[in-house]
């Protein structure tokens, strides 16, 4: 994965994954409900992602299902994917909490 | 499955054959079932959004990621760069001797040139990510 970080939408496809195995459109709502409704993921991206993330082996197919006649394919983490989601969440909240902590030294000033 | 529904899949089925074969061949069914969960009842026409954007990525992949490289990629490069040459040399003969007009048409072909040179370079000689052939995921 990139030194730079990654994008919102990767991020947020890897959360979702996190909490266990979900399809294509489990992943949208799960997504757009963390984001609390900021983010809702159309599909053509969600599938260029979903290959990307598969490419460099983030996630992985946990199963198939057949409703309604209907595909449903689930992705679930894979191993590599739990470490680099890890990296990343970790890499993230080092950031807030410097920027929470020099609010806070600063708040006074600016209020 | 209601009218409408099938309508809607149908149209959305259209849109889907814009991807590139391999993908379409291991991912339509997939992503047909995302968009249709996505859709509310009675609908018959896919979203506008959701329409751009699987136009947009389809055709992304259509261009960044072609499915069959090229079989000699130097061969044809070197004859887009004899090309390319060609094209000058041929307009500015045109210019000197007077024909502008047919100096800037065969100057036009240029870019598209330069474009479909580039196109070799960047899926056959330094293909960015393929896409899997892999049809079992």
């Amino acid at each position: 994965m990139a030194k730079r970080g990654m994008q919102e939408a990767t991020f947020l496809i890897l959360t979702a994954l996190a909490g266990g195995a979900q399809h294509g459109y489990g992943i949208i709502a799960d997504v757009e409900q963390i984001s609390e409704q900021r983010v809702r993921l159309k599909a053509g991206t969600l599938y260029a992602a979903l290959d990307r993330l598969r490419d460099d082996g983030l996630i992985e197919v946990d199963r198939e299902e057949i409703v309604d006649s209907r595909l449903r394919r689930y992705y679930r983490l894979t191993a590599g994917g739990v470490s680099t989601l890890g990296d990343e969440a970790a890499r993230l909240g080092g950031h807030v909490q410097t920027a929470l902590s020099r609010l806070q030294v600063n708040g006074g000033m600016a209020g | 499955m209601t009218d409408s529904r099938q309508k809607l899949e149908q149209r959305y089925r259209w849109l889907l054959s814009l991807y590139p074969k391999t993908f379409r061949e291991t991912r339509r069914e997939e992503m047909l079932s995302t968009l249709l969960d996505g859709s509310e009842q009675g609908r018959t026409r896919p979203r506008a959004d959701e329409a751009v954007n699987v136009v947009g990525n389809a055709l992304r992949m259509q261009t960044l990621h072609s499915e069959i490289p090229d079989r000699h990629p130097f061969a044809l490069l070197m004859f887009r760069a004899v090309l390319a040459v060609w094209i000058i040399v041929a307009t500015v003969i045109l210019f000197s001797v007077g024909l502008w007009v047919w100096g800037l048409v065969v100057l036009a072909f240029f870019p598209l040139n330069a474009y479909l040179a580039d196109r070799i370079v960047r899926r056959s000689i330094r293909p960015g990510r393929a896409i899997r052939t892999d049809r079992s995921l």
